[in-house]
């Protein structure tokens, strides 16, 4: 399978945070969901990529090829989303397909016009008169007009609504339905990736810290849990990292069938991603 | 890059009924007025236009956006510079074909000489502006670049007018205006030349730049 994308010790050190050192390889033909804290460097991740950063060290490749040495021709091919509105609010986006048309070689105005009637989006209308959801859905329509291979979105669903969501989300899917195309797609709405990402990717404080495919967690990951006197009963080695409630202990556990088995006593959970998400965070070890 | 100098003309439609309302009111002052030629403000008010572009760009975090296209924070640049120069031109011949009609009306004389002298030099003056503005609007951000901006002007001003004062200007003066043909052509190219130089500085800016 080849690399969308392939970070090579990347660090960016600011006065209070630093991101990486990270290594990363992210298969192309898959949407890759990047979960984490506010502020524990997805952005700053995005926006290295994107070189809206300069990485205090490390390589980037997109498409195998340096992000910075080949940066327009990679450009030509990736769509994107900020995380906050970026297009000036007077512009309509019959103003936006004027702009855009002489920005990418590939800009299909036919496509993007499909996209906003899709969306329900009236052409003439300013931003600024849409709502947060509209306008996302323009920026939207826009990051896919020039038929990109490489989607990267920074919080593409916050602020919209489940329906539009879920529109949203099977726009993606059918995005990535051909195997050239990737989505890296960061969020900390993880009920959104539990449907459609194939790969997650959580960063805390500046780290990786888990990096797999979805299926794989759901399956291997678990939640015991047991009463606040028998926590002792539980093998060390098999608490990964625990989180001490009123009247019960929540454990996470790797290799589900297994711990099934060891502990017929407890009941072991099955695991969402918001639930790992908490545990990994706020959990003690 | 065309797609970027496109996108600043269409961020002009906002204000741009509050700029013909501007040059409606010079342009009845100046067919009232003696002395006073309409062509006179159209640059400072192409100046206002791109001060507005932006405002606009920052405003709504385009900047940002603007680094993930296809285009090269050069070229970012080298577009804005480009705006400006249209913005600059077009107001001008504006002003020039106002002026024309208004004289025309008014029953005056068109002295083309007269207003293209003075037309000159105001394009020198705000081109050296400009030339000062933009580094230090891609250095600190345009919001303090507004004020930066105001306090120079001002500073220019009252340093002219202090100067002019203290010493007499008159023997320089007429060696200018002695130099009317060279100048004609020795400004527009100075002006190139400000904006050039500029130019560099806020490309090695903007390189570093992050958002």
């Amino acid at each position: 399978m080849k690399n969308a994308i392939e970070i090579n010790a990347l660090e960016k050190k600011y006065d209070n945070f630093k991101l990486g050192e990270i290594n990363l390889e992210i298969p192309s033909g898959l949407i890759i969901g990047l979960i984490g804290e506010n502020g524990a460097g997805k952005t700053t991740l995005i926006k290295s990529l994107l070189n809206i950063i300069k990485p205090s060290k490390g390589k980037i490749k997109i498409f195998n090829n340096d992000s910075e040495e080949m940066e327009l021709d990679i450009k030509e091919d990736v769509g994107v989303v900020l995380d906050n509105m970026f297009f000036q609010e007077i512009l309509t986006p019959h103003d936006i397909n004027t702009i855009m048309k002489d920005i990418y070689k590939n800009w299909d105005t036919t496509l993007f016009n499909d996209y906003l009637s899709e969306f329900g989006i009236n052409f003439n209308q300013p931003l600024k008169t849409m709502s947060k959801g509209m306008r996302k859905k323009v920026e939207i329509a826009t990051s896919l007009a020039h038929k990109p291979k490489l989607l990267i979105l920074d919080e593409p669903t916050s602020g919209l609504d489940p329906v539009v969501r879920n529109e949203v989300l099977e726009i993606f899917q059918k995005f990535v339905s051909d195997e050239e195309h990737t989505i890296l797609f960061s969020t900390h709405i993880t009920s959104d990736l539990e449907h459609i990402a194939d790969k997650i990717i959580f960063i805390d404080k500046g780290q990786i810290v888990l990096n797999e495919l979805r299926d794989e967690i759901i399956d291997n990951y678990g939640i015991l849990k047991c009463s606040l006197d028998s926590f002792d009963k539980i093998d060390k080695k098999d608490i990964i990292c625990y989180k001490k409630n009123k009247y019960d202990y929540e454990i996470l556990i790797y290799d589900k069938n297994k711990m099934n088995k060891k502990y017929k006593d407890f009941i072991v959970d099955r695991i969402t991603l918001e639930d790992l998400m908490i545990l990994i965070i706020k959990g003690e070890k | 890059m065309k797609g970027l100098i496109k996108k600043d003309f269409l961020l002009i439609k906002s204000n741009l009924k509050s700029f013909i309302v501007i040059i409606l009111v010079f342009t009845l002052f100046s067919m009232k007025g003696e002395g006073f030629d309409v062509s006179f403000i159209l640059p400072f008010i192409a100046i206002m236009m791109f001060i507005s572009t932006f405002s606009w760009d920052e405003f709504n975090n385009f900047n940002a956006y603007a680094i993930t296209l296809p285009i090269g924070r050069r070229n970012i640049v080298k577009s804005k510079y480009i705006s400006a120069i249209i913005f600059i031109a077009i107001d001008t011949i504006i002003g020039l074909i106002i002026s024309y009609l208004t004289t025309i009306l008014s029953k005056n004389i068109f002295d083309i000489e007269a207003i293209l002298s003075n037309l000159f030099g105001t394009i020198l003056g705000l081109s050296i502006i400009l030339a000062i503005w933009l580094p230090i609007v891609y250095k600190f951000g345009v919001e303090k670049g507004r004020i930066m901006l105001f306090v120079g002007v001002f500073a220019i001003v009252f340093l002219c007018a202090t100067l002019s004062k203290l010493f007499d200007f008159t023997s320089l003066i007429n060696f200018l205006n002695s130099l009317d043909k060279v100048l004609f052509i020795a400004i527009p190219l100075a002006s190139i030349a400000i904006m050039v130089i500029s130019y560099l500085i806020s490309v090695r800016i903007y390189l570093k730049k992050e958002f």
